[in-house]
């Protein structure tokens, strides 16, 4: 019984409120962002009162409340010869594969069962993960239920009995799959690498220091494979430059028939995968909850100022830690909508067959040399950061567009 | 009673998931065949491939488990749905009445074959969970099998190649 409200409390501060919360708020931050890029002013409409003749709005944040609203009280329209049944529930399909999927992710350290009294544990229990599901194919489990996130796009494209609906169904799937196996072989370095497929103890290995300094997360042992995982990850999330599913200058989407709370599912459902993506990355490369010099074993010291001990204490600053580095993940995710033009569809199938495939292939034969030669992990530590090194040598001093001539030749 | 709740494993929670999950398997794969709609059938295929995986799990294969939804329900599925909604298949799509009717004995001789093997073959006592961790099925899988696993390796390249080769024709 303890174990079951245990799960069931995870389930409310993880998914309800920590996911589903962070989802809302960065609808808000993406129109924040957009108004910013396109040099407007954004959501400045809704308020409650006005405050010196000004309306009260809070930086737009109250529009996530009114663009609820509104979608609730809309009138939900059914195509006349939709499937019914299939166009009901489709939405849905998203919400369920996000929501299973961040029950195998750990959102913190976990607790010894001595925190809690004796009388509620049962016996045998001795460690409290705070993970809804601690399973020894994590990871697999992951893109597995992943995988099939896709049919809400693919279903609701076909139940609208609708010509652009459907290309954006048919595009959604083609995309899915090719990147699916990119996204499922960037992640067999790190794998290797830390020798476990569940998630828990993928963050438990990325504890210490690198050199002394450099947190030893997957991100510093697997750079290449970091990049190529965020870049699949974005095209499985279907966000722009990777739109071709939405398209909205030329089909506008799979959810083209879709009206008031169903669509603000699709909506939102987007927004929840971005922060399971995120988390799903945070776990992998950026250490979980995992902070070195911050979060110690049994105590939580911000530079020896203040110190706090316990087990209580590490939970609850290593919770905090992964939600904040999810928030990162996810707002770097919001970053790329403005900043990349979106490919075209032929672009979108090169990238994903022709370079992310053979470079996470490529990736994938480096590293297993690299563990086999040294199983300490050490020669791999080297050349990812030579190959980081690279990265940002190629960003600062990389090829740049020559100087604009004026017409003519 | 308690004897028989003993015995068909309905007197534990596995046992009632057991039932669920082989049930809406059966229905699934009985709504694939009965289905008019090709996409439909489809979609219940991928009902009935999860409630299978439903019962893997329940046996301690959380890998094959993992496994089966990710390569049947997650990708052969998704292109079995591409290629139906890239042709929009409507209702009994170009199947001859003749072909249909010698489909029908063909597929309801061959259920009744393999149920009828399927029940004689099963001997009473309880299905043993088995060690279907990652670690374990991989040892397996690149120890005792590894020439099987090789020999498959090389049949889906060969399809690979086949499959280039057959578009590499269309194109020119």
């Amino acid at each position: 019984m303890f174990l079951l409200i245990a799960t069931l409390l995870k389930f409310i501060f993880f998914g309800l409120v920590f996911a589903i919360g962070l989802a809302a708020v960065l609808t808000w931050m993406e129109r924040r962002q957009s108004a910013y890029s396109q040099d407007r002013l954004g959501p400045t409409r809704a308020h409650f009162f006005k405050i010196g003749g000004k309306p009260f709005t809070l930086f737009g944040l109250l529009h996530i409340a009114a663009d609820g609203a509104s979608m609730f009280f809309k009138e939900p329209v059914t195509p006349k010869n939709a499937d019914k049944f299939l166009f009901k529930i489709a939405p849905l399909i998203g919400w369920t594969t996000a929501l299973v999927t961040l029950a195998l992710i750990p959102f913190g350290p976990s607790l010894p069962s001595s925190v809690f009294p004796a009388s509620w544990i049962p016996e045998g229990v001795e460690t409290i993960y705070l993970q809804m599901a601690h399973v020894d194919s994590g990871i697999l489990i992951v893109l597995a239920i992943g995988s099939l996130g896709v049919y809400g796009a693919a279903i609701g494209g076909w139940a609208s009995n609708n010509r652009f609906a459907l290309l954006g169904g048919l595009r959604a799937t083609a995309q899915s799959v090719s990147y699916e196996v990119a996204l499922g072989l960037t992640l067999v370095g790190i794998l290797m690498a830390y020798g476990s497929t569940e998630l828990g103890s993928i963050v438990e290995s990325q504890n210490g220091l690198l050199f002394g300094f450099l947190p030893a997360w997957g991100l510093f042992i697997q750079p290449l494979g970091a990049v190529l995982f965020f870049i699949a990850a974005t095209a499985e999330t279907k966000r722009t430059p990777f739109d071709m599913p939405e398209g909205e200058s030329e089909i506008i989407g799979y959810f083209l028939e879709y009206s008031s709370m169903q669509f603000g599912l699709f909506m939102l459902g987007e927004f929840l995968e971005i922060v399971v993506l995120g988390a799903l990355f945070t776990t992998l490369f950026l250490g979980g909850w995992q902070f070195p010099h911050l979060i110690g074993t049994d105590s939580v010291s911000v530079f020896g100022l203040f110190t706090w001990n316990g087990p209580v204490a590490v939970a609850v600053s290593g919770t905090l830690v992964f939600c904040v580095k999810t928030f990162f993940v996810c707002s770097l995710q919001l970053q790329l909508r403005w900043t990349l033009p979106r490919f075209r569809y032929d672009q979108v199938m090169r990238l994903g067959w022709k370079t992310l495939l053979p470079l996470a292939l490529i990736n994938i034969f480096v590293t297993a040399g690299l563990i086999w030669w040294d199983p300490t992990l050490s020669i791999l530590s080297y050349v990812s950061i030579g190959i980081i090194l690279l990265f940002v040598l190629v960003v600062i001093a990389g090829p740049r567009r020559p100087p604009q001539v004026a017409h003519g030749h | 009673m308690s004897a028989f709740f003993a015995h068909s494993g309905l007197d534990s929670v596995e046992g009632w998931f057991f039932y669920l999950g082989a049930a809406v398997a059966v229905v699934g794969a009985l709504m694939t065949v009965l289905s008019r709609s090709p996409l439909r059938g489809a979609l219940w295929l991928i009902v009935s491939l999860c409630s299978v995986a439903v019962l893997y799990l329940l046996l301690g294969a959380s890998f094959v488990a993992a496994m089966q939804v990710l390569v049947y329900a997650g990708a052969i599925m998704v292109l079995f749905i591409f290629v139906i909604m890239l042709l929009n298949l409507g209702p009994d799509a170009g199947v001859r009445p003749a072909y249909l009717s010698v489909a029908k004995v063909l597929g309801l001789g061959a259920a009744a074959y393999f149920t009828f093997q399927i029940v004689t073959s099963v001997s009473g006592g309880k299905a043993q969970a088995v060690d279907g961790t990652v670690k374990a099925v991989g040892t397996l899988l690149l120890g005792n099998y590894l020439f099987a696993f090789e020999a498959i390796s090389v049949l889906l390249l060969v399809a690979v190649v086949g499959a280039v080769v057959l578009g590499m024709k269309r194109l020119t």
